[in-house]
């Protein structure tokens, strides 16, 4: 496979069909991104198409000492803060205690789904977490999502957020507590 | 050892642990049921994650993209670059021009010039009669511009008039290439 660094010189010299490739490589992987954090899958859509428009007219200033894939990311980021500004929903600053649905009205879970068997396979189990998810902070959740959705490392989206490998690992941390809380009589 | 921290479980969970470290969590968790129960429950939770059904963007989403992507826009910076490169290029042989027509060393390049130019005539007087033609207009051009030069800058040059305004054209015609070449490298992208 052609490295994303040679594809994005391409690209800026006229190769629209390297510009393609990189699409074709990461279009699930921003979508699926922004759509775990944001939770909604036409919006993620929109987004994603918005995230591939702006990168590709910022290629020229990607600096290729660093990840591409870190690059994307922290573009994909920065429309999802944007978003969060424009509903007005808060995120949280680094030094700022972290409590439980801060900031953010969580959708309503029709009774019936909280009370679940004792054991359930682990894809039923995948959707409980799936709505455990949207009860999380927002600025927690992409973290989570960065780390165990996307499987990024905590450097990688310590570079993204521009945060301390510390304070990543802190939240994902954070996230993780809050998400087995939600979920402690179903696992 | 006492008992494991959740922080800890997870890090032994994602790996993240030192060999040592890894090795005391293991050995605690041989003989602790309790906290074996709580990773069990920790690690059903990270297995669960995965199952989570994926977003995938529809079929047609890149061709969707690429109808949508335009050349990329000059920059100011972009434009400023080549403005200079072309502005330096014209400067450096404008000064080799002048420095070579008033100077004796000068003269073994416009004698190397000068049998170059000769060489070419000689071609283009032996090629078809258009050109020949063609020749005469652009030496008739040349003769004109010079005297307009020699009027202007009050220049008395070594070389030969010919020569001077076929540099100057040769300079011109090169930044001409030099600009549009940037331009299409860094401005227009060179979008086919």
């Amino acid at each position: 496979m052609i490295e994303d660094k040679v594809l994005v010189k391409k690209t800026i010299k006229g190769d629209d069909k390297s510009f393609e490739m990189i699409v074709k490589k990461y279009e699930n992987t921003i979508i699926n991104y922004i759509g775990q954090t944001i939770r909604n899958y036409n919006l993620a859509l929109e987004f994603t198409q918005e995230v591939f428009l702006k990168a590709y007219k910022a290629l020229h200033t990607f600096n290729p000492k660093y990840s591409f894939k870190t690059w994307l990311f922290k573009i994909a980021s920065n429309h999802i803060i944007d978003h969060w500004r424009k509903k007005k929903i808060e995120y949280i600053s680094i030094d700022h205690p972290i409590k439980e649905n801060e900031g953010y009205a969580p959708p309503q879970i029709e009774s019936n789904e909280m009370i679940a068997p004792q054991r359930l396979e682990l894809r039923e189990l995948g959707k409980k977490i799936e709505q455990a998810l949207s009860l999380l902070p927002p600025r927690l959740r992409e973290l989570f999502v960065c780390r165990h959705i996307n499987d990024l490392s905590y450097q990688e989206i310590a570079e993204i957020k521009n945060l301390p490998v510390g304070t990543v690992k802190n939240r994902v941390f954070q996230a993780k507590e809050l998400l087995r809380t939600h979920l402690e009589e179903k696992l | 050892m006492k008992c494991l921290d959740p922080a800890e479980m997870y890090a032994y969970l994602e790996e993240e642990l030192t060999d040592k470290k890894k090795a005391d969590v293991k050995s605690h968790l041989a003989s602790c049921r309790k906290c074996r129960q709580s990773l069990k429950k920790k690690q059903r939770m990270l297995e669960a994650v995965k199952k989570i059904p994926r977003f995938k963007t529809p079929r047609g989403f890149v061709n969707q993209i690429m109808s949508k992507i335009e050349p990329v826009k000059p920059s100011p910076s972009e434009w400023f670059k080549a403005g200079a490169a072309a502005a330096i290029f014209i400067t450096v042989v404008s000064l080799l021009f002048f420095a070579f027509s008033k100077q004796g060393l000068a003269d073994f390049s416009v004698n190397s010039f000068q049998s170059a130019m000769n060489l070419s005539q000689e071609a283009l007087v032996t090629s078809i009669k258009f050109l020949k033609f063609f020749y005469a207009l652009i030496h008739m051009f040349f003769q004109l511009i010079g005297l307009i030069l020699k009027s202007v800058l009050s220049v008395t040059p070594v070389i030969s008039t010919e020569i001077q305004i076929f540099s100057i054209f040769f300079g011109i015609l090169t930044a001409v290439t030099v600009i549009l070449s940037l331009k299409q490298k860094y401005i227009l992208g060179d979008k086919r």
